[in-house]
C-alpha cells in the first residue's frame, strides 16, 4: 500500500481509498467502506490510515477476513 | 382558442438550438404552437418577463416510489422544475409484490430511502399486488409525471419467494420472471432496474445480486421485445469491475437492441484516473453501436457523520480511531475522560483541529441543537473558547452523540474538471437519487446546480446545452413519448426560470415524512413557474391543486 486517504462515498459516508502498487509498477485504488476500513485497521493493528502505508497488499485481505493469506505479520513486506 | 399563451419568453426548446424571444401556446395539455409570435386568442396569458421558458426537466434516477403514494408532486422535485421522474431504480420497485412479501421489500426500501417505518404503515393503503394494481394506486393524485421502472429484486421475490436472496434461479423460474417482466412492461413499466451493490436492512445482498448472467440475459431478451431500458448499479467503488460491467452491458445492448444505463459515476481526488477510464470504455462501446449511458450527478458529495457511529473521517487520527471504535458505552466513557480527550485534541494537530475540523458544519435534524445548526465548528469553538476538536467532542456529548457534522465538497467537487465531463455527448446527467438517503443528505436541486455551477459558473455548458441535457436528450435516451421538447404535439411540461438566478437553496431539515419523520431538503432558487401537462403546478407562492401528472407513455 503506497497511500491511504479518506474519500467521500456515493452515500455521503467517509471511505478509505488505498493505493496499491503491484509488482509491475501499476498503482491501483482499492476503496473500503467504514466497516471494511475499520476492520482493516484493527486487523493490521494499525493506529490510523497513515500506518497502512508500506504494508503489503495482502494485509488488506487479512485485515478484512482475519485469515493469513501469505503476508505474514503486518510489517513491511520486503519480498514484494 | 388556446388555453394558455406564455408571452415575452426566452424560448429554450430542449433541442440545444439557440434560444430566442418568442411565445408558447398550450391547449388540452399539449403544446400547439411555439415561435417568435403565436397567433390566436387565449383563455389565459402568462408574461414570462423575458425569462427562460423550457421543457420541464426530467430526473432519470429517483426513489420516490413510496413518497408518490401520499405526495403526488414528489416534493420538492417539482418546484425545482422537474416535471417527470423515473422511480424504481437499483432493483427496487413496489410492484409486483405479494402481501406476504411486503415486509422483506420494505426492509430494502428503508435501507436505501431511509424512510421512517410509519411511511409504510400509516401513509397509504396497500391495495395492489401486480403492476396493474400498483399503477392504479399511483395514478391517483399525481401532480408530476412518472415513468416507473420495475425492480429485478422484486421480480425475483415474486417468483422465488424467500429463496430470492439465497440462490441462483432455475430455468423454470427464469422463464417465470420473463413472463412477469413482460406483464409489467405491458402495464406501464418503462424498463428494468438491477443492482450489483445494494444491501437490505440486515446488510444482506438484495435478491438481484444472486442472479447469474443467464437470468439477466433472459430478462434483457424481454426488454428487447419492447426496446426498453436496463438500469444497473455497478460496483462503482472499483473502476476495473465497473469497466467489466460496461462491457457486459454493451453485449446485452447489442444482442437485444436495448439501451442501458449505469450509475453512479463520480470523480474523486483520491482516484483521479477512474472516471476517465470508465467514460472512455463507455465511449468505446458506443463506437461499437452499443448504448451504455453513464449517469453522472452534478452536485458534489458531502461527507456526513456523528460520533454515534465510527466514521472513517477520523481515519487519519489514531487516538480518535481507537476511541470511536469502542462500543457506545465505553466510547462515551472515553469521551468523558479528561486524559483521553486531551490526547485526542493533541492528535488533531497543533491548531487543535482547526485545519481538519474547523469547516465542519453542524447539521440540523435529529437531536441536533437548533441554535447550532448551520454553524461551522470554528464558529462554535470560538464562541465556547475551545479548540475545534474539543468543541466537537463536547457538543456531541451534550446531545447524546447524536449531532451530525457535514464536511462539504468531499468529492466530485472539482467543477473545472466535472463541467467538461457533464458536457460530453455520451454522458447522461442524472444519478440524483431524489427520494433516497433522506436522513443523510438532500438529493434535490441538482438541476439548479447544473445551471449555477456549470452554465453561469465555469461555462462548461451553454444554457441551451444544459437544458437539452436534462430534457430532450433524457427523453430520447429513455424513449419517453412526447416529452422533453417545446414543439407542437409535445406534452405541455414547461418550466419558467431565471437563467441568472436558478440554483439550489441551502440544505435544511424538515419534518414532513409520515410520523413526523425528518429528511433534508433544498428549496428551489430562480424557478418562477412549473406547468405539468398544461396545468400550473407550482409558482413561488406554492403548490397549486393541479393533479395533472401522468404515467409516461413510451415511444415506439
Amino acid at each position: 500500500m503506497v497511500a491511504a486517504e479518506v474519500s467521500a462515498g456515493h452515500d455521503g459516508e467517509a471511505e478509505l481509498t488505498l493505493s496499491v502498487r503491484f509488482e509491475n509498477g501499476v498503482v491501483a485504488p482499492v476503496v473500503l467502506d467504514a466497516e471494511a476500513g475499520f476492520d482493516l485497521l484493527a486487523g493490521c493493528s494499525a493506529a490510523g490510515a497513515g500506518d497502512l502505508v508500506g504494508r503489503p497488499w495482502r494485509q488488506i485481505l487479512k485485515g478484512l477476513y482475519g485469515v493469513g493469506v501469505g503476508g505474514g505479520d503486518c510489517g513491511p513486506d520486503l519480498g514484494e | 382558442m388556446h388555453d394558455l399563451v406564455i408571452r415575452n419568453a426566452r424560448v429554450v426548446d430542449g433541442t440545444g438550438a439557440p434560444a430566442y424571444a418568442g411565445e408558447v401556446a398550450v391547449k388540452d395539455g399539449r403544446i400547439v404552437a411555439v415561435g417568435p409570435r403565436v397567433e390566436g386568442p387565449a383563455r389565459a396569458e402568462m408574461d414570462a418577463g423575458g425569462k427562460a421558458v423550457a421543457p420541464g426537466f426530467i430526473d432519470p434516477h429517483t426513489h420516490f416510489d413510496v413518497q408518490l403514494l401520499w405526495d403526488g408532486a414528489a416534493k420538492p422535485s417539482l418546484e425545482h422544475g422537474v416535471t417527470s421522474i423515473i422511480p424504481g431504480n437499483c432493483s427496487l420497485s413496489l410492484a409486483p409484490l405479494r402481501a406476504a412479501d411486503r415486509k422483506a421489500v420494505v426492509g430494502m426500501f428503508q435501507q436505501i430511502e431511509e424512510l421512517p417505518p410509519e411511511a409504510f404503515t400509516i401513509a397509504f393503503e396497500w391495495t395492489w399486488e401486480d403492476w396493474e394494481g400498483y399503477r392504479r394506486a399511483l395514478e391517483k393524485g399525481l401532480a408530476i409525471n412518472v415513468a416507473p421502472l420495475v425492480g429485478h429484486s422484486v421480480i425475483r421475490v415474486w417468483v422465488m419467494g424467500a429463496d430470492a436472496n439465497q440462490r441462483a434461479a432455475r430455468p423454470d423460474e427464469i422463464a417465470a420472471m420473463q413472463d412477469v417482466l413482460r406483464q409489467c412492461l405491458q402495464a406501464g413499466a418503462i424498463g428494468l432496474s438491477t443492482s450489483f451493490v445494494d444491501v437490505d436492512e440486515n446488510a444482506r445482498p438484495v435478491p438481484s445480486r444472486f442472479a447469474q448472467f443467464a437470468e439477466l440475459d433472459a430478462l434483457c431478451a424481454v426488454l428487447g421485445e419492447f426496446g426498453r431500458m436496463l438500469q444497473i448499479v455497478p460496483e462503482f467503488y472499483d473502476a476495473d469491475i465497473t469497466i467489466a460491467r460496461i462491457d457486459q452491458l454493451a453485449e446485452l445492448s447489442l444482442k437485444h437492441g436495448i439501451p442501458t444505463t449505469y450509475s453512479p459515476v463520480f470523480d474523486n481526488r483520491q482516484t483521479p484516473a477512474s472516471v476517465d477510464r470508465i467514460l472512455g470504455r463507455s465511449a468505446e462501446q458506443f463506437a461499437r453501436g452499443a448504448r451504455v449511458w453513464p449517469q453522472m450527478q452534478t452536485r458534489p458529495i458531502d461527507i456526513s457523520f456523528s460520533l454515534l457511529r465510527p466514521s472513517l473521517f477520523f481515519a487519519r487520527l489514531p487516538r480518535w480511531v481507537r476511541v470511536l471504535r469502542q462500543p457506545l458505552e465505553a466510547r462515551i466513557a472515553s469521551l468523558t475522560d479528561p486524559e483521553t480527550v486531551a490526547r485526542m485534541v493533541e492528535d488533531a494537530g497543533p491548531d487543535g483541529g482547526e485545519r481538519l475540523m474547523g469547516r465542519l458544519v453542524v447539521r440540523g435534524g435529529g437531536e441536533a441543537p437548533a441554535h447550532l445548526a448551520g454553524k461551522t465548528l470554528k464558529e462554535i469553538a470560538d464562541a465556547r473558547g475551545q479548540s475545534c476538536a474539543l468543541a466537537l467532542i463536547e457538543v456531541s456529548l451534550e446531545h447524546g452523540l447524536d449531532v451530525a457534522f457535514l464536511s462539504a465538497n468531499g468529492g466530485h467537487d472539482n467543477t473545472d474538471r466535472i463541467g467538461p465531463l457533464l458536457a460530453r455527448p455520451d454522458v447522461h446527467i442524472g444519478a440524483g437519487d431524489g427520494g433516497a438517503h433522506l436522513a443523510s443528505f438532500a438529493t434535490y436541486g441538482d438541476t439548479g446546480y447544473l445551471f449555477s455551477e456549470f452554465v453561469r459558473g465555469t461555462g462548461a455548458l451553454t444554457l441551451e446545452q444544459a437544458v437539452a441535457k436534462i430534457t430532450g436528450e433524457t427523453a430520447a435516451i429513455w424513449g419517453l413519448k412526447d416529452r422533453g421538447l417545446l414543439k407542437p404535439g409535445q406534452a405541455a411540461d414547461i418550466v419558467v426560470f431565471d437563467p441568472d438566478r436558478i440554483g439550489r437553496g441551502e440544505e435544511r431539515p424538515i419534518f414532513d415524512m409520515p410520523g413526523d419523520g425528518m429528511r433534508y431538503t433544498r428549496d428551489s432558487v430562480g424557478v418562477e413557474a412549473v406547468l405539468v401537462n398544461g396545468e400550473l403546478a407550482w409558482t413561488p407562492a406554492g403548490y397549486t391543486d393541479a393533479k395533472a401528472g401522468r404515467i409516461c407513455e413510451m415511444a415506439g
